[in-house]
């Protein structure tokens, strides 16, 4: 279990969405079963997997920030697995913050996300396809309008 | 002939040799031209992110680009269209003197402020190459 601030990944760099040593550190967590990683810095849902390793962001009490796509000129890398959050409203000051009870007992990670003027909603890893999942809206059809990022 | 009189006689006859030349038709100019207009536009827009990072616009420290690095999320191609939190068709710079009042605590500026231009500007810049998709949501 690594508790990281910066994300171990490499999705976009403008914005240190970032770590310059990432390879380096995922060859290191990679002779382990299982690996979790949990890091902040990107203010939304963001979820991953990278051979062994399951990547989850947490949420922030402030400062919604947007997801690297919305920004034209960015080449972003965010995972495809990852389902975005509802874009912010702005007139909801409280919109695209919150917090999560993380539930570790399998050894892996799920994710309760506490949102407060949206949906909540739940990132578990999946036994059966060996990665994590929204258990709402991880299938494209069952997503919704908001969460369409551009 | 008086003074007057021969001025004007002499820009008549200039004029006549003009219009047969070709040289003045309205609509020429050069690459000097397009480039110092385009210096115009870049100057402007860079005063516009000046603006999206500086606490100036407000009161309480807070920057445009906190929410919205690089203009991120302002989405300037879409405009105008309904804005659901004002219930009609808005223009961006409503929108953004929306950021300016509430958010970032300041005072809304006027449609043809300067500086309201440069922030549209650098808005522009930053979406550069995206389609126009007016009232698109």
């Amino acid at each position: 279990m690594v508790f990281s601030h910066s994300p171990l990944q490499k999705i976009y760099k403008g914005w240190n969405f970032w770590t310059d040593d990432a390879d380096e550190i995922q060859a290191l967590l990679k002779p382990f079963d299982t690996v979790n990683v949990i890091y902040g810095h990107v203010h939304q849902i963001q979820y991953n997997q990278i051979g062994n390793i399951s990547f989850n962001a947490v949420m922030a009490t402030a400062w919604p920030w947007p997801y690297p796509s919305s920004y034209a000129q960015a080449e972003s890398h965010l995972a495809k697995l990852t389902v975005p959050m509802n874009r912010a409203d702005p007139f909801f000051e409280r919109d695209a913050t919150g917090w999560q009870f993380i539930d570790l007992h399998t050894g892996r990670v799920d994710l309760r996300y506490n949102l407060y003027n949206n949906q909540n909603r739940v990132v578990a890893f999946n036994q059966k396809t060996g990665r994590p999942e929204d258990q709402g809206f991880q299938d494209p059809a069952a997503r919704v309008a908001p969460q369409t990022h551009y | 002939m008086s003074r007057i009189s021969t001025t004007l006689l002499a820009s008549a006859a200039l004029t006549f040799s003009a219009l047969f030349a070709g040289s003045t038709l309205a609509d020429e100019f050069t690459a000097d031209d397009v480039a110092h207009w385009q210096a115009q536009f870049d100057q402007v827009a860079k005063e516009g992110r000046a603006l999206w990072v500086s606490p100036e616009l407000g009161t309480n420290g807070v920057v445009c680009a906190q929410c919205h690095p690089n203009g991120a999320n302002t989405h300037p191609e879409t405009y105008p269209k309904f804005q659901k939190q004002m219930g009609r068709v808005a223009a961006l710079w409503e929108m953004v003197n929306w950021c300016i009042e509430n958010p970032v605590e300041g005072k809304a500026l006027a449609a043809d402020d300067p500086k309201m231009i440069a922030i549209q500007a650098y808005l522009a810049w930053e979406r550069r190459g995206v389609a126009l998709e007016p009232g698109k949501h």
